[in-house]
């Protein structure tokens, strides 16, 4: 479908929307949207002779500017009359830097009573109150200050009849972070989004839908995963084994009570990871002896360490629930490339594991009070080993040196190559964090437009060199699908700016893959490293 | 945080001639009465574009509201039950399909004269700039006229300064602006709401 424009002009500024018409606008009365884009410009502002004020921005943007504008005209309207006209606040006035008018022109007598302090708040300032309107000063403070999110726009009233708008991560066409705005373009503002909001309808945004669904299966799809994983890697234990050796497994589960040493002997053989110190064998064998499934438990407790390629593929299996545990930050870490995120998806698996193993501890602690006077530091020993990354020596024996001895080998052995390619990504770290508003815009702005093409199998890989003022230098595309399907990525335009400019004094380098599920994801490249493939 | 209104001026004793403290004085907070404010609002359109009773009676029928505003009195009676005013005002009891509909006709006037409104509104952000006054302005000073001198004709005697009347007079001629659009009906409702827990 071809997008349609709209406009909505008031006296001094105008609204103009950019979007997608959804199909589902045929049932409605109203014109149902996505993919928004709006451009919102402002005439004769004071300080701005003949050139307009330009914002742009995109659905979400537009719809956090809306309601930002709309509570705080709701604010300034439901301020007390009595302390709005008797209040003290009203009485002061504004000092001459932060008057308006004319240099030298000092507000009259009437005009000073109704102008009152500018607060000058700061996004980080949490509102001092919740009581709404009930002076100017608290209306200041509270007034839209974002708690949410330190970048979002917020008005603060200067006096009755200006305000400032604080743009916030809004592209504009101005270095300044806040525009005055007087009352009667205020109401032009308010009165364009809400005419804006009367006559086109939004699709939700697909972002906040997607997050809040995720815990709710989590949880079954954790342990699914990690059934599915600890059984494979079982059976390539039970496989692996010769077969007198894997009777005794299977007799070990029939008749536990016998021979639980053997069995638990047999998976140590096997997976080696941890085996140094004796407390898991020993727990294994217990939870054996309880009839508990035996090879799970120790198959679990050994799966973050193991070389065996199965239990790699467990862990792997398990990394679509690991970044919704993950830090904030970590947007970088989902990027499919295999070269960034072997190394980071295995690290968040070995800090869910442990739990797994404590509970394996804490249920093999139960049941013998030999096995308890046997292993005074045991559980002490087995604990900071849980955690590979914790290479801190632990003072309660050797066992525990051996066994992170082992582990760092085998992290050594199984990666050389990840473990090569962490460091840069380690020191990239703060760059990568500074773009990661840009990062997580580009993704934004490519899934609100990007549409599966009909055959598409592989995913799609482009470099994108971004210029700081927010636009698109150049693509690189890095495979041939990649070329071939370049005309239907909805690529921003060319030296346009389409996300907020960034500090750096040299173009940035962000992967964008999008894989023929319709997921898109975005990562930084790293500065001295672009191309990877 | 409400500010005490016995609170003394500013240093430059620019604002509230109020006498602080003083018994015979109404409680300003009727102010934020919702009936209150709801005749405030007819009065501030009234002294603005000159709304009569008449202009009252059209907008209630074109919105259907005759039944509530049936006629001068049934208007009359409406507007009577403000506490502010003299005589037997605050007695009458105002039920939320009253004040919906009064919310109703005074944002369909106001939408109505919103041109007015604007103008009014953009002269006064104009010199506040300048050494003028608001009297000086023909609208804004007809306005303030008109403005001060329905109120102590209908208000309570002695209520309020000059100076605390035309500061009201302005702060409802600038929330009239807002109540103009397509929004405002919901605008003034929620503000009724706000100001009457301030009460």
């Amino acid at each position: 479908m071809a997008a349609i424009s709209r406009q909505f002009n008031c006296s001094s500024c105008r609204l103009e929307i950019t979007a997608q018409p959804s199909p589902l606008s045929r049932w409605a009365k109203r014109p149902i949207l996505k993919s928004v884009d709006f451009l919102l410009s402002f005439q004769d502002l004071s300080g701005r002779h003949h050139e307009p004020l330009e914002i742009r921005g995109d659905q979400a943007q537009l719809q956090v500017l809306s309601e930002t504008v709309s509570h705080y005209v709701q604010n300034v309207l439901g301020q007390s009359l009595t302390t709005s006209v008797f209040g003290v606040p009203w009485t002061t006035t504004l000092t001459p830097s932060d008057t308006p008018s004319i240099p030298g022109n000092e507000p009259q007598d009437w005009a000073a009573r109704v102008e009152i302090d500018s607060p000058k708040i700061l996004p980080e300032q949490s509102p001092q109150t919740t009581q709404m309107g009930s002076s100017p000063a608290t209306m200041a403070n509270q007034a839209d200050a974002p708690t949410a999110n330190p970048d979002s726009p917020y008005l603060y009233p200067r006096s009755l009849l200006t305000h400032n708008l604080v743009l916030g991560t809004l592209t504009t066409n101005t270095d300044d972070k806040a525009i005055p705005l007087k009352t009667s373009q205020l109401f032009d503002l308010v009165s364009a989004l809400d005419n804006c909001a009367a006559e086109l309808e939004t699709l939700p945004l697909p972002m906040p839908t997607r997050r809040p669904a995720l815990p709710i299966w989590a949880s079954s799809a954790a342990a699914i995963v990690l059934m599915v994983g600890v059984t494979t890697a079982t059976l390539q234990i039970t496989q692996k084994a010769p077969p007198g050796n894997r009777d005794t497994v299977t007799t070990a589960s029939h008749s536990q009570k016998t021979q639980p040493p053997v069995a638990s002997a047999e998976v140590d053989s096997v997976t080696s990871a941890p085996s140094a110190s004796p407390t898991p064998t020993d727990q294994s064998s217990s939870s054996a002896a309880k009839g508990s499934p035996q090879p799970t438990a120790a198959a679990s407790a050994t799966a973050p360490n193991s070389k065996a390629a199965k239990a790699e593929t467990s862990s792997q299996q398990e990394s679509p629930v690991s970044p919704s545990e993950a830090p904030p930050d970590s947007w970088f870490l989902a990027s499919p490339s295999p070269s960034l995120v072997k190394p980071k998806q295995e690290e968040p698996s070995p800090s869910s594991q442990p739990s797994e193993q404590d509970q394996a501890i804490a249920m093999a602690d139960q049941p013998t009070s030999a096995q308890e006077t046997a292993k005074p530091s045991a559980p002490s020993a087995a604990l900071p080993a849980a955690p590979p990354t914790a290479a801190e020596p632990s003072p309660t024996g050797a066992s525990v040196d051996t066994e992170s001895e082992k582990v760092s080998e085998q992290r050594d052995r199984r990666s050389p190559e990840m473990l090569n390619r962490q460091a840069p990504t380690t020191a990239t770290h703060s760059y990568a964090s500074a773009l990661a508003p840009q990062v997580v815009a580009i993704s934004q702005y490519i899934r609100q437009r990007w549409q599966v093409p009909v055959g598409l199998s592989q995913p799609l890989q482009y470099q994108l060199t971004l210029n700081p003022n927010g636009s698109l230098k150049q693509v690189q595309p890095l495979n041939l699908v990649a070329t071939q399907y370049l005309p239907q990525v909805p690529l921003p335009a060319a030296h346009q700016p389409f996300i907020a400019p960034f500090q750096s004094a040299q173009p940035a380098l962000v992967r964008l893959v999008l894989q023929p599920n319709g997921t898109v994801q975005t990562f930084v490249e790293a500065k001295a490293n672009p191309k990877k493939n | 945080m409400d500010i005490p209104l016995h609170q003394t001026a500013t240093p430059q004793g620019k604002m509230v001639s109020l006498p602080l403290i003083d018994q015979t004085q109404p409680d300003h907070s009727q102010l934020d009465n919702i009936k209150a404010q709801l005749d405030l609002v007819l009065l501030a359109l009234e002294a603005l574009a000159g709304i009569g009773s008449e202009a009252v009676l059209q907008a209630a029928a074109e919105l259907n509201l005759q039944e509530v505003v049936s006629d001068r009195v049934a208007l009359w009676r409406l507007r009577q039950s403000n506490p502010l005013r003299r005589g037997t005002g605050g007695r009458k009891k105002l039920d939320i399909e009253e004040a919906r509909s009064l919310v109703m006709i005074s944002c369909h006037l106001a939408q109505q004269h919103q041109g007015m409104i604007r103008e009014a509104v953009e002269l006064l952000e104009a010199i506040a700039q300048t050494h003028c006054q608001p009297y000086q302005v023909a609208l804004l000073g007809d306005y303030l006229d008109n403005f001060t001198n329905t109120y102590q004709e209908r208000m309570a005697e002695d209520t309020l300064s000059m100076d605390a009347l035309t500061d009201l007079a302005l702060k409802l001629l600038i929330d009239l602006l807002f109540y103009s659009n397509s929004q405002g009906p919901r605008r003034l409702w929620m503000a009724l709401l706000d100001r009457a827990n301030h009460a």
